[in-house]
Protein backbone atom coordinates (compact mmCIF):
# COMPACT_ATOMS: atom_id res chain seq x y z
CA UNK A 1 0.00 0.00 0.00
CA UNK A 2 1.45 3.30 -1.08
CA UNK A 3 1.59 6.04 1.49
CA UNK A 4 0.99 9.41 -0.09
CA UNK A 5 1.44 11.23 3.19
CA UNK A 6 4.02 10.54 5.82
CA UNK A 7 4.68 13.11 8.53
CA UNK A 8 8.25 11.86 8.90
CA UNK A 9 8.98 12.33 5.22
CA UNK A 10 7.38 15.76 5.21
CA UNK A 11 9.52 16.80 8.17
CA UNK A 12 12.58 15.49 6.35
CA UNK A 13 11.56 17.44 3.26
CA UNK A 14 11.09 20.62 5.28
CA UNK A 15 14.45 20.04 6.92
CA UNK A 16 16.14 19.52 3.57
CA UNK A 17 14.62 22.74 2.16
CA UNK A 18 15.71 24.60 5.28
CA UNK A 19 19.23 23.17 5.16
CA UNK A 20 19.67 24.17 1.52
CA UNK A 21 18.24 27.69 1.93
CA UNK A 22 19.20 28.72 5.44
CA UNK A 23 22.11 30.98 4.42
CA UNK A 24 19.99 32.68 1.77
CA UNK A 25 17.09 33.05 4.21
CA UNK A 26 19.33 34.54 6.85
CA UNK A 27 20.63 37.11 4.37
CA UNK A 28 17.07 37.90 3.33
CA UNK A 29 15.99 38.34 6.95
CA UNK A 30 18.93 40.66 7.61
CA UNK A 31 18.18 42.77 4.54
CA UNK A 32 14.51 43.07 5.52
CA UNK A 33 15.47 43.90 9.09
CA UNK A 34 17.92 46.52 7.81
CA UNK A 35 15.35 48.17 5.54
CA UNK A 36 12.77 48.16 8.32
CA UNK A 37 15.33 49.51 10.80
CA UNK A 38 15.91 52.43 8.46
CA UNK A 39 12.19 53.12 8.20
CA UNK A 40 11.90 52.71 11.95
CA UNK A 41 14.64 55.24 12.45
CA UNK A 42 13.13 57.92 10.23
CA UNK A 43 9.42 57.41 10.94
CA UNK A 44 7.67 59.02 13.85
CA UNK A 45 5.74 56.15 15.35
CA UNK A 46 4.66 52.55 14.99
CA UNK A 47 1.63 53.78 13.05
CA UNK A 48 3.56 53.46 9.81
CA UNK A 49 4.50 49.88 10.53
CA UNK A 50 1.50 48.34 8.79
CA UNK A 51 2.08 50.61 5.79
CA UNK A 52 5.59 49.24 5.53
CA UNK A 53 4.19 45.72 5.50
CA UNK A 54 3.96 46.04 1.72
CA UNK A 55 7.70 45.36 1.52
CA UNK A 56 7.05 42.00 3.15
CA UNK A 57 4.19 41.32 0.79
CA UNK A 58 6.30 42.12 -2.26
CA UNK A 59 9.15 39.91 -1.02
CA UNK A 60 6.72 37.11 -0.22
CA UNK A 61 5.19 37.34 -3.69
CA UNK A 62 8.62 37.26 -5.30
CA UNK A 63 9.50 34.20 -3.21
CA UNK A 64 6.24 32.55 -4.24
CA UNK A 65 6.85 33.36 -7.88
CA UNK A 66 10.29 31.78 -7.79
CA UNK A 67 9.51 28.75 -5.62
CA UNK A 68 10.07 26.15 -8.33
CA UNK A 69 12.78 28.09 -10.13
CA UNK A 70 15.18 25.33 -9.13
CA UNK A 71 13.45 23.06 -11.65
CA UNK A 72 14.96 25.12 -14.48
CA UNK A 73 18.30 23.58 -13.53
CA UNK A 74 18.35 20.04 -14.89
CA UNK A 75 20.55 18.50 -12.16
CA UNK A 76 18.57 20.20 -9.40
CA UNK A 77 15.27 19.21 -10.95
CA UNK A 78 16.43 15.60 -11.16
CA UNK A 79 17.60 15.65 -7.55
CA UNK A 80 14.31 17.16 -6.37
CA UNK A 81 12.01 14.93 -8.39
CA UNK A 82 13.82 11.73 -7.40
CA UNK A 83 13.92 12.63 -3.72
CA UNK A 84 11.92 9.87 -2.02
CA UNK A 85 8.69 11.69 -1.22
CA UNK A 86 5.37 11.82 -3.00
CA UNK A 87 4.27 14.78 -5.11
CA UNK A 88 1.54 15.42 -2.54
CA UNK A 89 4.09 15.62 0.28
CA UNK A 90 6.32 17.91 -1.75
CA UNK A 91 3.37 20.18 -2.53
CA UNK A 92 2.17 20.38 1.07
CA UNK A 93 5.65 21.08 2.41
CA UNK A 94 6.25 23.77 -0.22
CA UNK A 95 2.93 25.46 0.57
CA UNK A 96 3.60 25.32 4.30
CA UNK A 97 7.11 26.58 3.83
CA UNK A 98 5.96 29.55 1.79
CA UNK A 99 2.86 30.46 3.78
CA UNK A 100 4.10 29.77 7.28
CA UNK A 101 7.89 29.76 7.41
CA UNK A 102 8.56 32.66 5.05
CA UNK A 103 5.57 34.61 6.36
CA UNK A 104 6.89 34.32 9.91
CA UNK A 105 10.49 34.91 8.88
CA UNK A 106 9.60 38.14 7.09
CA UNK A 107 7.17 39.30 9.78
CA UNK A 108 9.60 38.70 12.62
CA UNK A 109 12.62 40.16 10.85
CA UNK A 110 10.71 43.26 9.75
CA UNK A 111 9.22 43.78 13.19
CA UNK A 112 12.57 43.33 14.89
CA UNK A 113 14.19 45.66 12.36
CA UNK A 114 11.53 48.30 12.77
CA UNK A 115 11.64 47.99 16.56
CA UNK A 116 15.41 48.35 16.45
CA UNK A 117 15.06 51.47 14.26
CA UNK A 118 12.60 53.01 16.68
CA UNK A 119 14.84 52.14 19.61
CA UNK A 120 17.75 53.79 17.85
CA UNK A 121 15.63 56.85 17.15
CA UNK A 122 14.74 57.11 20.82
CA UNK A 123 18.36 56.77 21.82
CA UNK A 124 19.40 59.44 19.33
CA UNK A 125 16.61 61.73 20.42
CA UNK A 126 18.02 61.73 23.95
CA UNK A 127 21.13 63.55 22.71
CA UNK A 128 20.16 67.24 22.31
CA UNK A 129 22.75 67.97 19.61
CA UNK A 130 21.65 65.05 17.41
CA UNK A 131 18.00 65.76 18.17
CA UNK A 132 18.40 69.28 16.82
CA UNK A 133 20.10 68.12 13.65
CA UNK A 134 17.46 65.54 12.79
CA UNK A 135 14.57 67.56 14.16
CA UNK A 136 13.31 64.81 16.47
CA UNK A 137 10.80 66.08 19.00
CA UNK A 138 12.35 64.16 21.88
CA UNK A 139 8.93 63.20 23.21
CA UNK A 140 8.65 60.14 21.09
CA UNK A 141 7.98 56.94 23.01
CA UNK A 142 7.29 53.34 21.96
CA UNK A 143 3.67 52.78 21.20
CA UNK A 144 3.19 49.19 20.20
CA UNK A 145 -0.57 49.49 20.56
CA UNK A 146 -0.51 51.68 17.47
CA UNK A 147 0.26 48.62 15.36
CA UNK A 148 -3.00 47.91 13.60
CA UNK A 149 -4.25 44.43 12.75
CA UNK A 150 -7.51 45.62 11.23
CA UNK A 151 -8.52 43.56 8.25
CA UNK A 152 -5.61 41.20 8.88
CA UNK A 153 -7.71 38.08 8.14
CA UNK A 154 -9.07 39.40 4.86
CA UNK A 155 -5.67 40.58 3.73
CA UNK A 156 -4.11 37.27 4.69
CA UNK A 157 -6.66 35.37 2.65
CA UNK A 158 -6.11 37.62 -0.36
CA UNK A 159 -2.36 37.27 0.06
CA UNK A 160 -2.61 33.48 0.32
CA UNK A 161 -4.64 33.41 -2.89
CA UNK A 162 -2.12 35.52 -4.79
CA UNK A 163 0.74 33.41 -3.37
CA UNK A 164 -1.00 30.21 -4.49
CA UNK A 165 -1.37 31.60 -8.02
CA UNK A 166 2.29 32.62 -8.14
CA UNK A 167 3.33 29.27 -6.72
CA UNK A 168 1.51 27.47 -9.51
CA UNK A 169 2.89 29.97 -12.02
CA UNK A 170 6.44 29.26 -10.87
CA UNK A 171 5.89 25.58 -11.62
CA UNK A 172 3.96 26.07 -14.84
CA UNK A 173 6.17 28.67 -16.48
CA UNK A 174 9.48 28.16 -14.62
CA UNK A 175 11.39 30.80 -16.64
CA UNK A 176 10.26 34.43 -16.06
CA UNK A 177 7.46 32.90 -14.02
CA UNK A 178 6.46 36.04 -12.10
CA UNK A 179 6.08 38.14 -15.23
CA UNK A 180 4.21 35.45 -17.12
CA UNK A 181 1.93 34.70 -14.16
CA UNK A 182 1.10 38.37 -13.66
CA UNK A 183 0.40 38.82 -17.37
CA UNK A 184 -1.83 35.75 -17.40
CA UNK A 185 -3.59 36.98 -14.26
CA UNK A 186 -4.14 40.39 -15.89
CA UNK A 187 -5.59 38.85 -19.04
CA UNK A 188 -7.76 36.52 -16.96
CA UNK A 189 -8.77 39.38 -14.63
CA UNK A 190 -9.86 41.58 -17.53
CA UNK A 191 -11.77 38.70 -19.09
CA UNK A 192 -13.62 38.11 -15.81
CA UNK A 193 -14.21 41.81 -15.37
CA UNK A 194 -15.81 42.21 -18.80
CA UNK A 195 -17.78 39.03 -18.29
CA UNK A 196 -19.05 40.53 -15.01
CA UNK A 197 -20.01 43.72 -16.75
CA UNK A 198 -21.91 41.83 -19.41
CA UNK A 199 -23.65 39.44 -17.00
CA UNK A 200 -24.58 42.08 -14.42
CA UNK A 201 -25.74 44.60 -17.01
CA UNK A 202 -27.78 42.06 -18.89
CA UNK A 203 -29.42 40.92 -15.62
CA UNK A 204 -30.63 44.45 -15.06
CA UNK A 205 -28.47 45.14 -11.99
CA UNK A 206 -26.76 48.46 -11.40
CA UNK A 207 -23.07 48.16 -12.08
CA UNK A 208 -20.72 50.60 -10.42
CA UNK A 209 -16.98 50.91 -10.26
CA UNK A 210 -15.98 52.39 -6.95
CA UNK A 211 -12.32 52.88 -6.18
CA UNK A 212 -10.65 49.50 -6.32
CA UNK A 213 -13.76 47.40 -6.05
CA UNK A 214 -16.64 46.43 -8.17
CA UNK A 215 -19.62 46.97 -5.91
CA UNK A 216 -22.73 44.92 -6.32
CA UNK A 217 -25.06 46.82 -3.98
CA UNK A 218 -28.29 45.34 -5.26
CA UNK A 219 -27.30 41.73 -4.75
CA UNK A 220 -28.12 39.85 -1.53
CA UNK A 221 -25.59 40.09 1.31
CA UNK A 222 -24.60 36.43 1.22
CA UNK A 223 -23.24 36.88 -2.29
CA UNK A 224 -20.93 39.57 -0.94
CA UNK A 225 -19.69 37.21 1.76
CA UNK A 226 -19.31 34.46 -0.82
CA UNK A 227 -17.26 36.71 -3.04
CA UNK A 228 -15.21 37.93 -0.12
CA UNK A 229 -14.29 34.62 1.54
CA UNK A 230 -15.40 31.59 -0.40
CA UNK A 231 -14.17 32.56 -3.82
CA UNK A 232 -10.57 33.35 -2.70
CA UNK A 233 -10.53 30.14 -0.65
CA UNK A 234 -11.71 28.09 -3.60
CA UNK A 235 -9.22 29.78 -5.91
CA UNK A 236 -6.43 29.08 -3.41
CA UNK A 237 -7.39 25.41 -3.12
CA UNK A 238 -7.64 25.19 -6.90
CA UNK A 239 -4.12 26.52 -7.38
CA UNK A 240 -2.74 24.24 -4.67
CA UNK A 241 -4.36 21.26 -6.33
CA UNK A 242 -3.10 22.34 -9.74
CA UNK A 243 0.40 22.70 -8.27
CA UNK A 244 0.19 19.11 -7.05
CA UNK A 245 -1.03 17.87 -10.44
CA UNK A 246 1.62 19.81 -12.31
CA UNK A 247 4.39 18.65 -9.96
CA UNK A 248 3.29 15.05 -10.44
CA UNK A 249 3.53 15.50 -14.19
CA UNK A 250 6.79 17.43 -14.19
CA UNK A 251 9.61 15.83 -16.16
CA UNK A 252 13.31 16.59 -16.00
CA UNK B 1 13.47 -5.54 -11.60
CA UNK B 2 13.14 -3.19 -14.58
CA UNK B 3 10.77 -3.85 -17.43
CA UNK B 4 10.13 -1.69 -20.46
CA UNK B 5 7.27 -2.79 -22.72
CA UNK B 6 6.76 -1.22 -26.15
CA UNK B 7 8.06 2.12 -24.95
CA UNK B 8 7.81 4.94 -27.46
CA UNK B 9 9.27 8.29 -26.57
CA UNK B 10 10.40 11.40 -28.40
CA UNK B 11 11.11 15.03 -27.67
CA UNK B 12 9.24 15.90 -30.86
CA UNK B 13 6.42 13.99 -32.51
CA UNK B 14 8.25 13.79 -35.82
CA UNK B 15 11.38 12.04 -34.59
CA UNK B 16 10.87 9.59 -31.74
CA UNK B 17 13.98 8.64 -29.79
CA UNK B 18 12.57 5.18 -29.11
CA UNK B 19 9.83 3.26 -30.83
CA UNK B 20 8.31 0.15 -29.27
CA UNK B 21 11.34 -0.46 -27.11
CA UNK B 22 11.39 -3.59 -24.97
CA UNK B 23 13.87 -4.34 -22.24
CA UNK B 24 14.03 -6.50 -19.16
CA UNK B 25 16.80 -6.11 -16.60
CA UNK B 26 17.46 -8.26 -13.57
CA UNK B 27 19.29 -7.62 -10.31
CA UNK B 28 22.85 -8.72 -9.63
CA UNK B 29 24.28 -7.14 -12.78
CA UNK B 30 26.32 -4.11 -13.72
CA UNK B 31 24.97 -3.09 -17.09
CA UNK B 32 26.98 -0.93 -19.43
CA UNK B 33 24.67 1.25 -21.50
CA UNK B 34 26.40 2.04 -24.77
CA UNK B 35 25.48 4.07 -27.79
CA UNK B 36 26.48 6.96 -29.98
CA UNK B 37 25.95 10.57 -28.91
CA UNK B 38 22.29 11.54 -28.93
CA UNK B 39 21.06 7.97 -29.27
CA UNK B 40 19.02 8.29 -26.06
CA UNK B 41 21.10 6.71 -23.31
CA UNK B 42 20.31 9.43 -20.77
CA UNK B 43 16.69 9.52 -21.92
CA UNK B 44 16.38 5.78 -21.41
CA UNK B 45 17.73 6.09 -17.88
CA UNK B 46 15.37 8.98 -17.21
CA UNK B 47 12.41 6.91 -18.38
CA UNK B 48 13.50 4.13 -16.03
CA UNK B 49 13.81 6.65 -13.17
CA UNK B 50 10.40 8.19 -13.91
CA UNK B 51 11.91 11.52 -14.89
CA UNK B 52 10.57 11.20 -18.44
CA UNK B 53 7.23 9.68 -19.34
CA UNK B 54 6.83 7.26 -22.20
CA UNK B 55 4.34 8.43 -24.82
CA UNK B 56 3.12 4.89 -25.16
CA UNK B 57 4.03 1.58 -23.59
CA UNK B 58 5.01 1.02 -19.97
CA UNK B 59 8.18 1.45 -17.96
CA UNK B 60 8.04 -0.48 -14.72
CA UNK B 61 10.44 -0.67 -11.86
CA UNK B 62 9.86 -3.15 -9.02
CA UNK B 63 6.58 -3.95 -10.77
CA UNK B 64 5.11 -0.46 -10.64
CA UNK B 65 5.03 2.26 -13.29
CA UNK B 66 8.08 4.46 -12.90
CA UNK B 67 6.22 7.67 -13.84
CA UNK B 68 4.35 7.48 -10.53
CA UNK B 69 7.60 8.25 -8.67
CA UNK B 70 6.22 6.75 -5.49
CA UNK B 71 8.32 7.27 -2.35
CA UNK B 72 8.70 3.49 -1.97
CA UNK B 73 10.16 3.25 -5.46
CA UNK B 74 12.40 6.28 -5.05
CA UNK B 75 13.77 4.95 -1.76
CA UNK B 76 15.28 2.12 -3.78
CA UNK B 77 16.48 4.10 -6.77
CA UNK B 78 19.24 6.65 -7.22
CA UNK B 79 20.20 8.53 -10.36
CA UNK B 80 23.68 10.00 -10.62
CA UNK B 81 23.44 12.42 -13.53
CA UNK B 82 26.32 13.59 -15.68
CA UNK B 83 25.86 17.03 -14.17
CA UNK B 84 25.10 16.90 -10.49
CA UNK B 85 23.31 19.15 -8.08
CA UNK B 86 25.80 20.18 -5.43
CA UNK B 87 24.19 22.27 -2.68
CA UNK B 88 26.10 24.67 -0.46
CA UNK B 89 26.40 22.06 2.25
CA UNK B 90 29.37 20.24 3.70
CA UNK B 91 29.58 16.50 3.15
CA UNK B 92 28.46 15.91 6.72
CA UNK B 93 25.49 18.28 6.34
CA UNK B 94 24.61 16.69 3.00
CA UNK B 95 24.54 13.25 4.59
CA UNK B 96 22.55 14.50 7.59
CA UNK B 97 20.03 16.15 5.27
CA UNK B 98 19.49 13.55 2.58
CA UNK B 99 20.51 10.20 4.09
CA UNK B 100 17.33 9.85 6.22
CA UNK B 101 15.31 9.59 2.99
CA UNK B 102 17.02 6.27 2.26
CA UNK B 103 16.21 3.61 4.86
CA UNK B 104 19.23 1.45 3.98
CA UNK B 105 21.77 4.25 4.00
CA UNK B 106 25.02 3.32 5.72
CA UNK B 107 27.22 6.04 7.17
CA UNK B 108 30.05 3.53 7.63
CA UNK B 109 29.95 2.73 3.93
CA UNK B 110 29.83 6.41 3.04
CA UNK B 111 32.94 7.04 5.13
CA UNK B 112 34.65 4.03 3.55
CA UNK B 113 33.87 5.22 0.01
CA UNK B 114 34.97 8.76 0.80
CA UNK B 115 38.19 7.35 2.19
CA UNK B 116 38.71 5.33 -0.97
CA UNK B 117 38.24 8.52 -2.96
CA UNK B 118 40.61 10.32 -0.58
CA UNK B 119 37.95 12.81 0.41
CA UNK B 120 38.57 13.34 4.06
CA UNK B 121 37.73 17.03 4.42
CA UNK B 122 34.11 16.82 5.45
CA UNK B 123 33.92 20.50 6.37
CA UNK B 124 34.33 21.79 2.81
CA UNK B 125 31.13 22.78 1.03
CA UNK B 126 30.27 20.52 -1.87
CA UNK B 127 29.36 23.50 -4.07
CA UNK B 128 32.90 24.80 -3.63
CA UNK B 129 34.51 21.53 -4.70
CA UNK B 130 35.90 20.70 -8.14
CA UNK B 131 33.69 18.81 -10.59
CA UNK B 132 35.59 15.58 -9.95
CA UNK B 133 35.32 15.93 -6.18
CA UNK B 134 31.61 16.68 -6.40
CA UNK B 135 31.20 13.56 -8.48
CA UNK B 136 33.08 11.47 -5.93
CA UNK B 137 30.85 12.75 -3.11
CA UNK B 138 27.65 12.05 -5.03
CA UNK B 139 28.87 8.61 -6.16
CA UNK B 140 29.84 7.75 -2.57
CA UNK B 141 26.45 8.90 -1.36
CA UNK B 142 24.63 7.01 -4.10
CA UNK B 143 26.45 3.78 -3.28
CA UNK B 144 25.95 4.22 0.47
CA UNK B 145 22.18 4.53 0.01
CA UNK B 146 22.22 0.80 -0.79
CA UNK B 147 19.39 1.29 -3.25
CA UNK B 148 18.46 -1.67 -5.43
CA UNK B 149 18.67 0.28 -8.69
CA UNK B 150 21.51 2.69 -9.30
CA UNK B 151 21.64 4.64 -12.54
CA UNK B 152 24.85 6.42 -13.46
CA UNK B 153 25.25 8.70 -16.43
CA UNK B 154 28.89 9.03 -17.51
CA UNK B 155 30.19 8.57 -13.97
CA UNK B 156 33.85 8.63 -14.94
CA UNK B 157 33.63 11.94 -16.83
CA UNK B 158 35.66 14.48 -14.94
CA UNK B 159 37.48 11.91 -12.83
CA UNK B 160 41.26 11.80 -13.01
CA UNK B 161 43.10 8.55 -13.82
CA UNK B 162 43.63 7.39 -10.19
CA UNK B 163 40.03 8.25 -9.40
CA UNK B 164 38.80 6.07 -12.24
CA UNK B 165 40.47 3.02 -10.73
CA UNK B 166 39.12 4.05 -7.32
CA UNK B 167 35.69 4.25 -8.91
CA UNK B 168 36.01 0.70 -10.19
CA UNK B 169 37.10 -0.38 -6.74
CA UNK B 170 34.19 1.22 -4.89
CA UNK B 171 31.74 -0.08 -7.48
CA UNK B 172 33.09 -3.59 -6.98
CA UNK B 173 32.76 -3.10 -3.22
CA UNK B 174 29.14 -2.03 -3.57
CA UNK B 175 27.93 -4.59 -6.11
CA UNK B 176 26.01 -7.60 -4.88
CA UNK B 177 23.45 -10.10 -6.11
CA UNK B 178 20.45 -7.96 -5.25
CA UNK B 179 21.54 -4.68 -6.79
CA UNK B 180 21.29 -3.51 -10.35
CA UNK B 181 23.63 -0.88 -11.70
CA UNK B 182 23.26 0.77 -15.09
CA UNK B 183 26.25 2.77 -16.21
CA UNK B 184 25.96 4.86 -19.32
CA UNK B 185 29.36 5.60 -20.75
CA UNK B 186 31.41 6.48 -23.79
CA UNK B 187 34.61 5.62 -22.02
CA UNK B 188 34.28 1.87 -22.27
CA UNK B 189 37.93 1.21 -21.45
CA UNK B 190 37.43 2.83 -18.02
CA UNK B 191 34.74 0.36 -17.10
CA UNK B 192 35.68 -2.68 -19.13
CA UNK B 193 36.53 -4.77 -16.10
CA UNK B 194 33.45 -3.67 -14.21
CA UNK B 195 30.60 -4.19 -16.64
CA UNK B 196 29.17 -7.72 -16.76
CA UNK B 197 26.33 -7.05 -19.21
CA UNK B 198 25.92 -4.84 -22.22
CA UNK B 199 22.97 -2.80 -23.44
CA UNK B 200 23.67 -1.42 -26.87
CA UNK B 201 21.40 1.29 -28.23
CA UNK B 202 21.29 2.46 -31.81
CA UNK B 203 18.70 4.14 -34.01
CA UNK B 204 15.99 4.09 -31.36
CA UNK B 205 16.27 0.36 -30.72
CA UNK B 206 18.23 -2.01 -28.55
CA UNK B 207 20.67 -4.09 -30.56
CA UNK B 208 22.08 -6.09 -27.68
CA UNK B 209 21.08 -6.52 -24.06
CA UNK B 210 22.99 -9.55 -22.87
CA UNK B 211 25.53 -10.64 -20.27
CA UNK B 212 29.15 -10.62 -21.47
CA UNK B 213 29.36 -14.42 -21.58
CA UNK B 214 26.37 -14.65 -23.91
CA UNK B 215 28.01 -12.12 -26.20
CA UNK B 216 31.33 -13.97 -26.28
CA UNK B 217 29.45 -17.20 -26.87
CA UNK B 218 27.98 -15.74 -30.03
CA UNK B 219 30.75 -13.46 -31.16
CA UNK B 220 34.44 -14.24 -31.44
CA UNK B 221 36.93 -11.47 -30.69
CA UNK B 222 40.31 -12.28 -32.15
CA UNK B 223 43.54 -10.61 -33.27
CA UNK B 224 44.78 -12.04 -36.57
CA UNK B 225 47.49 -11.27 -39.11
CA UNK B 226 45.18 -11.59 -42.07
CA UNK B 227 41.46 -11.79 -42.56
CA UNK B 228 41.78 -13.79 -45.75
CA UNK B 229 39.62 -16.85 -45.71
CA UNK B 230 37.89 -15.82 -42.49
CA UNK B 231 34.30 -16.88 -42.50
CA UNK B 232 31.47 -15.05 -40.77
CA UNK B 233 33.58 -11.94 -40.31
CA UNK B 234 31.52 -9.05 -39.00
CA UNK B 235 34.13 -6.40 -38.36
CA UNK B 236 37.87 -5.89 -38.75
CA UNK B 237 40.10 -3.11 -37.52
CA UNK B 238 43.68 -2.82 -38.72
CA UNK B 239 46.10 -1.75 -35.97
CA UNK B 240 49.85 -1.88 -35.35
CA UNK B 241 49.37 -4.98 -33.21
CA UNK B 242 47.46 -6.83 -35.89
CA UNK B 243 43.93 -6.99 -37.18
CA UNK B 244 41.28 -6.95 -34.50
CA UNK B 245 38.31 -8.93 -35.69
CA UNK B 246 34.80 -9.74 -34.62
CA UNK B 247 33.21 -12.75 -36.21
CA UNK B 248 30.42 -15.14 -35.52
CA UNK B 249 31.51 -17.63 -32.86
CA UNK B 250 30.30 -20.70 -34.70
CA UNK B 251 32.48 -23.11 -32.73
CA UNK B 252 31.85 -21.41 -29.36
CA UNK B 253 35.52 -20.69 -28.83
CA UNK B 254 36.55 -18.95 -25.64
CA UNK B 255 37.52 -15.35 -26.07
CA UNK B 256 37.68 -12.04 -24.25
CA UNK B 257 35.06 -9.39 -24.88
CA UNK B 258 36.32 -6.16 -26.36
CA UNK B 259 33.51 -3.65 -25.80
CA UNK B 260 34.86 -1.11 -28.28
CA UNK B 261 35.11 -3.71 -31.02
CA UNK B 262 31.67 -5.01 -30.17
CA UNK B 263 30.26 -1.52 -30.43
CA UNK B 264 31.86 -0.89 -33.83
CA UNK B 265 30.82 -4.31 -35.08
CA UNK B 266 27.24 -3.81 -33.96
CA UNK B 267 26.95 -0.38 -35.52
CA UNK B 268 28.41 -1.48 -38.83
CA UNK B 269 26.53 -4.78 -38.97
CA UNK B 270 23.25 -3.99 -37.34
CA UNK B 271 21.21 -6.54 -39.25
CA UNK B 272 23.49 -9.47 -38.50
CA UNK B 273 23.81 -8.50 -34.83
CA UNK B 274 20.04 -8.33 -34.53
CA UNK B 275 19.80 -11.77 -36.05
CA UNK B 276 22.35 -13.17 -33.64
CA UNK B 277 20.89 -11.66 -30.52
CA UNK B 278 17.38 -11.48 -29.28
CA UNK B 279 15.59 -8.83 -31.25
CA UNK B 280 14.40 -6.10 -28.95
Amino acid sequence: MEKQFSIDRMLLLARSIFAQNKSKDLRLALVIAGIMAFFGLVSSSFKEYDVLGFINVIVLLVLAGTTFKMLTSQPRAMAYLTLPASAAEKTVVTIAYLNIYYFLLLSVSSFVGYYFGQLLQNLIAVIPFVRDIFGFDGDHVFNLSAVSFNGFGDNLLALTTVISALLFGSLYFRKHAILKTLLTACVFGFAIFFLDVIVISSAGYAFRLNGYDVNLPDLPGWIGTLVEYTVPSVITLFFWFMTYIRLRETEA
Amino acid sequence: MIQLKDVTFGYTKIAPVFKDLNLELAGGHIYGLLGKNGVGKTTLMKIIAGLRFAHSGTAEIFGEPSYKRSPEMLQDLYFVGEEMYAPALTIRQYVDTFAPFYPNFSREQMDAYLEQFELTNCTQRISAMSHGQKKKVIISFALATNVKVLLMDEPTNGLDIPSKSMFRKVMAMAADETRLFIISTHQVRDLHSLIDSIILLDGGEILIAEPNEVITDKLLFKVVDSTEGMENLLYAEDTLRGIYTVSENVNHEECKLDIELLFNAAISNKKKIKELFRNY
